[in-house]
């Protein structure tokens, strides 16, 4: 290693511990490297503002973090809620089936794993502790676990990010997330039913057959969302970019003129907390822009490629490799950093064994979507303890079990490519 | 005074950033609506709304969030005593205020260089489309000094209380 990489893994790693925003330890990184290799300091500015500016899939972000706020404001969880209650509340566990179910209709609408908690989250844990009488670090643990679906089935924020690094299509991403996003509702849903009978957790209410047209006509207009969405998508009508703008446009439609939730008050704190969160996101993606170029300077992928080629691992112990890593790292990092720095650290090595990339971004999302809820640093489980003042340390003892299936499910997809694949190649992506 | 004076700037440049995001908004769903229902796509949307969002980015970052909302690596700083969380900070940031402040030169000299250069649709100049990166850097550098300060002074115990806060402190 040289000393420009030595400097810049020892401030990273110095400025992170004292607690410096990262996005800020990532920029004075990429500003020490360019001074202790004797570069012109200039191309911090260069390196982040031309790439920046020329990324329109990044407006994106901001976008799809809009129309999901709006879409809380709108009262579309609520309505989600009574849907999904009528369909499987009725069982053993009830509330925390309809938790799963109303997280993955809202995936489909919203592409970040936190807006997805503290919105319909929300709703469902106070549900399931004030009315279920669920303990309530098990609500807690099963809202997080159901909210890390939300960027696995499109639309997706951190597989956009992927598709802008690795050149992946963002159409396949999306395809591909589908089925992954589909299967680990199913397998929260099968702890769930386990817990339940463990715990003796109440069978939910049964909503009587003539209330049902009631309660799904209140949500299906909602339920159109991820229609125009995908639909547009799919068919080309708009860009993925563009699609986070129509969802937020169809969103505010619902808002104000049908459902007549969001006031001008309302727009205005949509927006403020949206400008904020986006910001925050926005902000460590330009700190990785000068981060990737030191790592590309120092040509540390191709290290990597030679590495990995003289071990002559196949693909399929590459990407075990590559999830136990993942997993980890999970315990300790932010996934945005991962994705944002590790991963374009290992396209190349991907490319070089014959790895499907968009497989490849389904399996790294999965993998950083466990980190979310992977104690002792899982973003998820610091939100909704946050939000719902419950104890960290319940949170972390009830969530174990949905770690557990989400790491086995992660051991099936990986090993199973077709399975993530075999949509976006029935739709013609190869 | 000053501290009246910070906080409705402060304020104003909330509504600011808040409205940046509302126009990319506007903007993205005309230009879906122009090109698809008018057949007459408006190629200058799609450069708005990309530079927009960096500008909006760095302002925001600048000059609304607050240091809790940063995402930050909070597991060392949040288990050990406040005394030593007033070193972790002074250390912290001195260090990258002496670090910038060393690269501020370079960057701005570098951004003024771009004075020829215009954007590709609408022929802007990219040292002014560059400028918000340096100024991002100076701001952040004078609120840090601010903390820095702070932390120096007799109420540093409030100052490592609020970067350990759950997104609710205030700051200058």
């Amino acid at each position: 290693m040289t000393t420009g990489l030595w400097t810049l893994l020892a401030v990273v790693a110095g400025g992170a511990v004292l607690r410096l925003p990262l996005a800020l330890v990532m920029f004075a990184a990429g500003a020490s490297y360019l001074f202790v290799t004797k570069q012109d300091i200039g191309l911090l500015v260069g390196q982040v503002m031309n790439q920046m500016t020329a990324m329109y899939v990044l407006v994106a972000i901001p976008m799809f973090i809009l129309a999901a706020n709006i879409m809380n404001a709108a009262s579309i969880s609520d309505r989600l809620w009574a849907a999904a209650n009528a369909l499987v509340g009725r069982f053993r566990g009830g509330m925390g089936h309809v938790t799963v179910l109303v997280s993955m209709i809202f995936s489909s609408m919203s592409g970040s794993a936190v807006t997805d908690a503290a919105g319909p989250g929300l709703v469902a844990t106070r549900m399931m502790r004030d009315i279920g009488k669920y303990p309530p670090g098990l609500a807690c643990a099963i809202t997080a676990a159901a909210a890390t679906i939300a960027p696995v089935i499109p639309p997706s924020i951190p597989l956009v990010i992927y598709a802008l690094f690795s050149g992946a299509s963002i159409g396949a991403l999306f395809l591909a997330g589908i089925v992954p996003g589909i299967l680990m509702g199913a397998a929260l849903m099968l702890t769930i039913r386990v817990v339940a009978a463990r715990r003796d957790l109440p069978v939910g209410e049964v909503v009587p057959m003539r209330e049902m047209p009631r309660v799904f006509s209140r949500a299906a207009l909602s339920l159109t969302l991820p229609v125009v969405l995908l639909g547009g998508i799919w068919t080309g009508v708009f860009t993925p970019t563009e699609s986070a703008a129509v969802a937020a446009f169809w969103a505010l439609i619902l808002g104000t003129v049908v459902y007549r939730r969001i006031t001008p008050a309302t727009v205005h704190a949509v927006l403020n907390e949206s400008t904020r969160q986006s910001a925050t996101t926005m902000l460590l993606i330009a700190s990785a822009f000068i981060l990737n170029y030191a790592i590309a300077n120092e040509r540390l992928a191709e290290s990597l490629v030679a590495w990995i080629t003289a071990m002559q691992l196949s693909p399929m112990q590459f990407m075990f490799a590559v999830n136990l890593f993942f997993l980890v790292l999970g315990c300790f990092l932010d996934g945005s950093v991962m994705m944002l720095v590790f991963v374009p650290l290992l396209i190349p090595s991907a490319k070089a064994l014959g790895i499907d990339l968009t497989y490849f971004g389904i399996i790294v999302t999965l993998n950083f979507m466990i980190g979310l809820i992977t104690p002792p640093y899982g973003l998820l489980l610091f939100v909704m303890s946050s939000l719902t003042r419950v104890p960290l340390i319940s949170i972390i003892r009830e969530v174990w079990p949905f770690v557990l299936v989400l790491a086995a499910l992660l051991a099936i997809l990986t090993y199973v490519p077709s399975i993530t694949l075999f949509l976006p190649r029935m739709f013609g992506y190869q | 005074m000053t501290r009246q004076f910070l906080d409705t700037f402060r304020r104003i440049a909330g509504v600011i950033a808040a409205y940046s995001i509302g126009i990319v908004f506007v903007l993205f769903v005309t230009g879906v609506a122009m090109r698809y229902v008018f057949h007459r796509p408006q190629s200058w949307i799609d450069e708005t709304v990309t530079l927009l969002t960096v500008w909006s980015t760095f302002w925001t970052a600048a000059f609304v969030l607050k240091w809790p909302e940063h995402i930050a690596f909070d597991i060392a700083y949040a288990h050990v005593s406040p005394r030593l969380q007033r070193i972790f900070l002074l250390a912290g940031l001195c260090a990258f205020c002496a670090l910038m402040l060393a690269a501020m030169p370079g960057m701005i000299d570098y951004t003024l260089f771009l004075w020829r250069e215009r954007t590709d649709s609408m022929q802007l100049r990219l040292d002014w489309v560059y400028a918000i990166f340096p100024l991002f850097f100076a701001v952040i550098i004078v609120r840090m000094l601010f903390a820095i300060r702070k932390l120096a002074s007799r109420d540093w115990r409030q100052e490592t209380a609020h970067w350990s806060s759950d997104q609710t402190g205030d700051q200058p």
